[in-house]
């Protein structure tokens, strides 16, 4: 369909009278999408250069892209669409998704049958996230995977190897103490994300255990594996002291200034740390770690599309740019610019994108690593920064040896689970 | 000159002046070392010196051709720009008809004014901020500007000021067929000169320090402010540490500047204006 | 109301009206303000308290929902709500010696410099002009537990990875500081302006009476100062409640462990973050009557004051 629509436009531009009717028949149909995004720098400087190339290869439509913070678009979404301000289509964070299909106009993407045809080209867990029932809602899109970010000039210093990268989690607290007993540097520290909960969930589920029920209603990492991965983290800062208690910002800011041995956070900053690196040190990344030969499972961070278009030409017109993304090319383009995961099946059949890994080989673990995403963790539609600040609460005690894990995790899951049920009533 | 009111002895004098040096180290040392690392090349930046020993323009180089930075600027400046004129000229006329005239309903509306001081922004973010969505105003100087307009406080001092001003000057220039606003204008405004400068330097502070309300309804990167976009640069460029004391020095020095030009006026505004209580 | 009368009182508004003001020119002169203020202040504020009553997501044709006292039960319900409390309670304590009590004897020695002082003044006014927000930045920046400047000061002296905003009372105590020190030279100004009212030849009388320095501060300037120094203190209480939300948002977000959060910064996550409005208005309506209690109380104090002086 898109093929034949492609081949008549090229059929139309070579003819001189047809210039001359396309803008009539522009007028008749032209279609302006609005597209939310958080996107800055460079990312959004390809976002919008693939949206305008969708531009180009489907005359009729344009895409105005919006901007707004990643921590403000459920609410600018929620205030656009309150003030019947068009939003076609915007990135929504994983794990609110369950929230925007409770509490907004979204359509599922797969409304009409041929959708289901191309959304084949996503691994089906990664569109598990946004599946209600048969329906699809979510188009993935910016999804990170988290990896070890490594200084091998420190691990150097240290007297490791440069060449084996640590695998699973009893390699990376040794080499962070030997990183600080040999350097005097931090040895490590993994990715929290303050009020959000992104990095708890990662620990929890990457022991195998599951971080909230299907519907978002209860924690349940009070279970075992849950403990024993969360008492982990707190060893790294209380008991192997190789984990400086920070913020994010602060840690992203020592690693990339060269003062950290290793840090885990997601793919999406691969371009920053490469440039922060330049010149400074040697850069190292490498598959995020397991808890011994226990399988990786890492949630993916970041954002799906979500579509909020009213049925008619709008709609249509979401569905066909959501197709134009998914394409593989168009896909890899976006990982190949951003950091973030190349999503459509088969990334290095693209050749474009196979070159790429050879010139480029610090991004082949983050690829390596698609076959181990699991669905994000969704939380209930009300409450979740309330719940989402019980659980940081929880971290932060557990950093500061309050006490052990078996006994902090239990009680501060139980609160969680009063909050949810007191704000989602059945 | 007169004499010292009070003289501490010798061990108090000496204290005191531990502690207020002590206070003003506080402020100038972090201060030098942001200055002092804006410019400072990338080898440096964490080097316990807060002054460079090779001192470049790199930073600012880096600030200025990498990030949007320019632009914040130009928001921050226009935006205050007029927003203060606006305030101003809405203060001084509402001062007047309060000074000039007593009218049925004065007391009250000027009650209902002196209210509004009593009532922080924060208290009425939210329907405000419903209006801004309804409006479509996200994202635009309106949205910095409008919701602002009435300054209370303003209006205040200017009607102190106005009323010490001898009525009969304006009584005379009426008499000679000077509408009040022509009296307003020609005789009134010409006298108010050091209160008109005070309260155009508190609400240029207030407005170009301002990062509630912009945060709430700014999120475009064409639309930033300078705090926002220092906020946002944070976040951005994590490592940058130079870039962002020379965006922080940048940030900081029109103020600056305009305090260090006319901090004489503030201060003695300051001294003899109602703040006493 | 309360407040007019205490103005008016001590300046009588002039009578000018020749016939033809009265009527509708004061009201042209007045009607550029009275627009905003009545759009932007005293309708949201109504708006605000009838948010508070209903359940409202800014949803699209969604009917407002009257649920009577539920949004205030929530907020009390709410697991922020104790510890919000307890440290807007702490940061407005912690602000009655830093910023009113502290900047009263530096005002006292400075006004004894005369114009030496002035420099100790100018320096200490400028915390004041500069943005809270480039404050919290710089000092995030600093205090980095692994690549900012108190740190490597520290491990030079051998403390390595200090980090007071790691734990809660370390978080809260900074903050504190650092938005006493924002203030400081402000407060202190305000205090030298009281004092430059006070007259020189009490104070010369009272030395030929043979008073100490101590006897002239006791009994002379701090009872005329206290008009002063009760201004500062309710400023500060009330600036107290609303000021540290810039360095709460950008150093810690509420944390560690609710250490920093405030009623404010409690009432910005539910409006804004959740977007729950009706909760959101509730905690802002309890605000608003906390401020109106100290307002009340203020001009209570201030009436007194001025009966006292007539």
């Amino acid at each position: 369909m898109t093929r034949t629509a492609s081949i008549a436009r090229r059929t139309l531009l070579g003819t001189g009278a047809a210039l001359l009717a396309a803008p009539a028949l522009r007028a008749q149909t032209a279609v302006e999408l609005v597209v939310y995004h958080y996107q800055t720098g460079g990312a959004a400087r390809v976002f919008r250069q693939i949206l305008d190339r969708f531009q180009a290869e489907t005359p009729g439509i344009t895409v105005r892209d919006i901007f707004k913070q990643s921590e403000q678009i459920t609410a600018e979404v929620q205030a656009a669409i309150a003030a019947r301000r068009p939003v076609d289509a915007a990135q929504v964070i994983g794990k609110n998704i369950l929230f925007f299909t409770t509490n907004l106009p979204a359509a599922p993407i797969n409304g009409d049958r041929a959708a289901n045809e191309w959304l084949a080209r996503y691994l089906p867990h990664f569109l598990d996230l946004g599946r209600v029932g048969d329906d699809v809602f979510a188009l993935p899109h910016s999804y990170g995977t988290p990896q070890i970010y490594m200084n091998l000039d420190l691990f150097q210093q240290a007297g490791l190897d440069t060449d084996r990268a640590p695998a699973t989690w009893d390699e990376v607290i040794a080499a962070a103490i030997r990183i600080r007993e040999r350097t005097n540097r931090a040895g490590v520290a993994h990715l929290h994300a303050a009020n959000k909960d992104y990095g708890t969930m990662l620990w929890v589920m990457n022991n195998g255990a599951e971080y909230l029920s299907k519907d978002g209603m209860r924690a349940l990492f009070d279970d075992a594996r849950g403990i024993e991965a969360l008492q982990t983290w707190a060893d790294l800062a209380v008991r192997h002291r190789v984990m400086p208690i920070a913020t994010d910002q602060q840690w992203t800011a020592a690693f990339r200034a060269g003062q950290m041995g290793m840090y885990m956070t997601s793919s999406a900053g691969l371009r920053a740390s490469v440039q922060a690196a330049e010149g400074r040190y040697r850069l190292g990344v490498a598959k995020y770690p397991t808890f011994g030969d226990r399988p990786r499972r890492v949630p993916a961070s970041g954002a799906a599309m979500m579509m909020f278009a009213p049925a008619g030409a709008r709609r249509v017109a979401t569905v066909r740019m959501f197709e134009y993304l998914s394409r593989r090319e168009v896909a890899n383009l976006w990982s190949r610019e951003t950091g973030y995961m190349p999503l459509s099946r088969d990334p290095l059949a693209d050749p474009a994108m196979a070159d790429y890994v050879e010139q480029f080989p610090l991004v082949r673990s983050s690829i390596e690593q698609m076959p181990d995403t699991v669905g994000t963790a969704v939380w209930a539609p009300n409450g979740a920064i309330e719940a989402q600040i019980e659980v940081s609460n929880l971290v932060s005690a557990l950093w500061a040896g309050r006490g052990p894990a078996a006994e902090l995790v239990p009680p501060a899951v139980q609160r969680v689970n009063a909050i949810l049920a007191r704000l989602n009533p059945a | 000159m007169t004499s010292a009111p009070i003289t501490f002895g010798r061990p108090w004098r000496v204290a005191f002046h531990i502690i207020c040096l002590a206070l003003c180290l506080s402020v100038l040392v972090p201060m030098a070392l942001v200055v002092g690392t804006a410019f400072k090349p990338a080898n440096e930046i964490y080097d316990l010196s807060p002054w460079p020993s090779q001192p470049t323009l790199a930073n600012f180089g880096r600030l200025f051709g990498e990030t949007e930075f320019l632009l914040y600027m130009w928001n921050s400046l226009a935006t205050t720009f007029l927003r203060v004129v606006a305030q101003l000229a809405i203060a001084i006329l509402a001062a007047y008809a309060f000074a000039r005239w007593h009218f049925t309903g004065s007391t009250l509306i000027f009650a209902l004014t002196l209210g509004a001081m009593m009532i922080p922004h924060q208290l009425v973010m939210i329907p405000i901020y419903i209006m801004i969505a309804e409006l479509g105003w996200f994202d635009t100087w309106a949205a910095l500007i409008i919701p602002n307009l009435a300054m209370p406080f303003a209006v205040f001092l200017l009607r102190q000021h106005m009323m010490s001003f001898p009525k009969e000057l304006l009584d005379a220039a009426e008499m000679d067929g000077a509408g009040p606003l022509t009296a307003l204008w020609r005789i009134m405004l010409p006298n108010l000169g050091p209160a008109l400068a005070a309260l155009t330097i508190v609400l240029s502070i207030d407005c170009w320090n301002e990062y509630f309300w912009p945060m709430l309804v700014i999120d475009s990167p064409g639309a930033r402010t300078v705090q926002l976009g220092i906020r946002e640069f944070l976040e951005e460029n994590f490592e940058d540490f130079g870039a962002l004391m020379a965006g922080v020095t940048i940030a900081s020095l029109p103020v600056l500047l305009v305090f260090f030009l006319l901090q004489r006026r503030i201060m003695e505004t300051f001294v003899a204006s109602g703040l006493k209580g | 109301m309360d407040g007019t009368t205490a103005v008016a009182a001590a300046r009588p508004p002039v009578r000018a009206g020749r016939p033809r003001f009265r009527g509708l020119v004061p009201w042209l002169y007045l009607a550029p303000l009275l627009a905003p203020l009545i759009l932007f202040v005293y309708w949201p504020l109504l708006h605000t308290a009838w948010l508070s009553l209903v359940r409202w997501n800014l949803q699209p044709g969604q009917a407002t929902e009257f649920v009577g006292l539920a949004n205030y039960a929530g907020v009390l319900e709410s697991s922020l709500f104790a510890d919000a409390s307890w440290n807007s309670m702490i940061y407005v304590l912690a602000a009655i010696p830093l910023k009113v009590l502290l900047p009263l004897p530096v005002a006292v020695f400075l006004w004894s410099l005369g114009r030496a002082g002035g420099t100790y003044r100018t320096i200490l006014f400028l915390p004041t002009l500069i943005s809270f927000v480039i404050v919290a930045v710089v000092v995030g920046w600093m205090l980095n537990p692994i690549a900012g400047h108190v740190t490597a000061l520290l491990s030079w002296l051998g403390m390595g990875f200090a980090n007071p905003l790691a734990t809660p009372d370390g978080a809260i105590i900074t903050i504190i500081v650092l938005s006493a020190w924002k203030v400081f030279g402000f407060n202190v100004l305000l205090y030298l302006a009281g004092l430059a009212s006070i007259r020189r030849d009490l104070i010369e009388a009272m030395r030929l009476d043979g008073a100490s320095d101590w006897v002239i501060l006791r009994r002379l300037i701090w009872p005329l100062l206290s008009p002063t120094t009760f201004f500062v203190l309710i400023a500060t209480v009330i600036f107290s409640l609303q000021q540290v939300f810039t360095p709460i948002d950008i150093l810690t977000e509420g944390g560690p462990e609710n250490g920093t959060t405030n009623f404010f910064y409690m009432v910005y996550q539910l409006a804004f973050r959740t977007f729950d409005i009706g909760r959101g208005a509730a905690g802002t309506v309890l605000l608003f009557l906390l401020l109106l209690v100290i307002t009340l109380l203020k001009l209570r104090v201030l009436e007194k004051r001025v009966h006292y002086q007539q």
